[in-house]
């Protein structure tokens, strides 16, 4: 079994696509790290222009707005959810001060974590896609289906291996975009900013958010959460390109499916956001990082845990009928 | 080569890496655990509250109370000598009442409508409002204020947004005193320009707001709504305190005499 896995790898780097997959990652990302140093400066330039002043003084601003906190956290009539928030605020403000950084500034942390948040949506699918459309598919395409599957092993043993061989590629994928993200975006914006403290758990309740469980957790913490959520929905989307891949025998027509869901998914998250049967797709759950940050949903009903049970059965469903089809299928290549 | 070297290298990162990602997978899922349960035991407990302190005691008949609620205003910033609207009218009523008089002021400076709402919403504060016979609210101002800094061509459009979220924060405060306390006297306190420099569009939109607050109070049970801006309109150096924005001990006392003329 383990020979077999070693061999799935041995063919996934030999087709040099993680080659490619990187060169497209350090292209997008030097490009949007250059294009976020450039609107900050544009920013901070208007911003002096504004005040007259040549050093923007964001820091009398901050303590303004602490000392306005303080006021409102000594009224005893406040409800208990909103001291938490509060608080909260006071303690990112009081970071920032004390660390002499304004909280406008980009840094290489908050980049990866944008960069991800953004591109979960379309772009890392679209990896994902590069890396695992032919893995079934390409050996009908090239006819060493005969070949693999004359060995004396089971069809199911070689499927799944081929299934390990992929998640553990998935798994470096995703570690390779922190990576690079972090490193180069570091290269322009010259600030690491792992300790920074960053508020999570924002949770909607009856239609309006609800602060009362929110968190503090640095940077660095942050980072690995989105991180996970970015691999679970890369380990799905890994899964249901593998039944793809398995029930067309055609690589191209294998990435035109997938390409077409996923683009169709955020159109019809559009047009169609009434219409509730959408969040039943399995692209309209993609963008589990949301949830974390607090942002609005999309459809009315939809929460982390709906949206990832949701992803798991489609990939759970995904991976049986791919075992199912694989087994019975008749190969006439 | 890939055997010795690459292989257990790929195998060890990744089988790491799953882990990490699980354990911090596991984590932002509970991170997130804002249950709509909780809230729904918290509107079951404010009933209950409700249902064993509705029998009134026969010792609070003997009490006026004075209850302020809102912004900055309700809270008495500016006055130097610490009244507010609470105080002052305590002041100007206790010669001709015979009962005592308590104030009680669950004020918060730099509230907006939605805030005050919140505060209300929250059983804490669900006793207090039980037992007010007169209950003073200045709100609004600082709803307002966040389009000062606008220009002439969004201004109009926000404006309109502003003033429909505060009319509607505005029936629900009501609508939610009224479900705690049907019969204290309410009094809305109307906004004055604090601004002296003539601005004829801001001062049209100023009065548009006034007049809606004032419809609203008009049209419902025993609202008083308390005009300032005219009051204020003509004394804006004596009736403003220091920072030129909240009224000075001068401009309470005013506001305190208009609310006194309307109720009694």
């Amino acid at each position: 079994m383990i020979l077999l896995i070693q061999n799935e790898v041995i063919k996934l780097l030999l087709k040099k696509k993680m080659i490619l997959i990187i060169f497209l990652l350090l292209i997008f990302i030097t490009l949007f790290s250059y294009g976020e140093k450039y609107a900050y400066d544009k920013n901070i330039e208007r911003l002096e222009n504004l005040s007259g002043d040549m050093n923007y003084d964001w820091k009398s601003l901050a303590n303004q707005r602490l000392k306005d906190l303080d006021k409102r956290l000594d009224s005893p009539y406040i409800p208990e959810g909103g001291i938490s928030s509060i608080e909260i605020e006071i303690e990112q403000l009081n970071y920032f001060i004390e660390n002499d950084i304004n909280p406008i500034t980009p840094s290489a942390a908050k980049f990866s974590v944008e960069f991800v948040e953004q591109g979960i949506l379309l772009f890392i699918p679209l990896l994902i896609v590069i890396l695992a459309a032919d893995l079934v598919s390409g050996e009908f395409s090239s006819k060493t289906i005969k070949v693999l599957l004359t060995r004396a092993v089971p069809r199911w043993k070689i499927l799944l291996s081929k299934f390990i061989a992929l998640t553990m590629m998935t798994t470096i994928l995703v570690f390779i975009i922190g990576v690079l993200s972090t490193f180069v975006s570091f290269l322009f914006l010259q600030r690491w900013g792992l300790n920074e403290p960053v508020a999570t758990g924002f949770s909607l309740i009856q239609g309006t958010l609800n602060s009362d469980y929110v968190v503090l957790v640095t940077r660095f913490q942050y980072m690995v959460l989105i991180y996970s959520l970015v691999w679970f929905v890369s380990i799905v989307l890994a899964s249901i390109t593998l039944l793809i891949s398995v029930i067309v025998n055609n690589t191209a027509s294998a990435i035109g499916i997938l390409m077409a869901a996923l683009i169709s998914g955020q159109f019809l998250q559009f047009f169609l956001s009434d219409w509730t049967l959408v969040k039943y797709f399995f692209v309209t759950n993609l963008n589990l990082t949301h949830y974390l940050s607090g942002s609005y949903q999309v459809i009315e009903g939809m929460s982390l845990k709906f949206s990832i049970i949701l992803l798991s059965l489609w990939a759970l469903l995904s991976l049986l009928i791919s075992f199912i089809v694989f087994n019975r299928e008749d190969v006439l290549v | 080569m890939f055997n010795k070297i690459i292989w257990p290298i790929l195998s060890f990162i990744s089988i790491s890496l799953v882990i990490v990602f699980i354990i911090g997978f596991v984590f932002s899922i509970n991170i997130d655990k804002g249950n709509p349960e909780d809230l729904i035991q918290v509107i079951d407990k404010k009933d209950d509250f409700l249902n064993t302190s509705n029998e009134s005691n026969p010792e609070e008949d003997k009490i006026l109370n004075i209850l302020v609620m809102g912004d900055s205003i309700g809270f008495g910033i500016g006055d130097e000598t610490n009244k507010g609207i609470g105080k002052g009218y305590k002041e100007l009523i206790s010669k001709e009442e015979s009962k005592d008089i308590e104030v009680a002021n669950i004020s918060v400076p730099g509230d907006e409508s939605d805030e005050l709402l919140n505060l209300i919403e929250n059983k804490q504060n669900d006793s207090i409002i039980l037992k007010a016979d007169i209950i003073i609210i200045s709100i609004g101002g600082n709803d307002i204020n966040s389009i000062e800094y606008e220009d002439a061509l969004s201004l109009d459009v926000n404006f309109k947004e502003i003033l429909k979220a505060y009319k509607e924060n505005l029936e629900k405060i009501i609508n939610q005193i009224r479900e705690i306390n049907t019969e204290a006297q309410l009094a809305i306190i109307g906004l004055y320009d604090p601004y002296s420099k003539e601005e004829s569009q801001k001062t049209r939109l100023l009065l548009e707001w006034n007049y809606e607050t004032g419809l609203i109070a008009n049209l419902n049970y025993k609202i008083a709504y308390v005009p300032t801006y005219e009051l204020f309109k003509y004394h804006l150096d004596s009736y403003l305190s220091a920072d030129e924005f909240h009224p000075s001990s001068k401009g309470y006392q005013a506001i305190v005499e208009e609310l006194y003329d309307i109720l009694n």
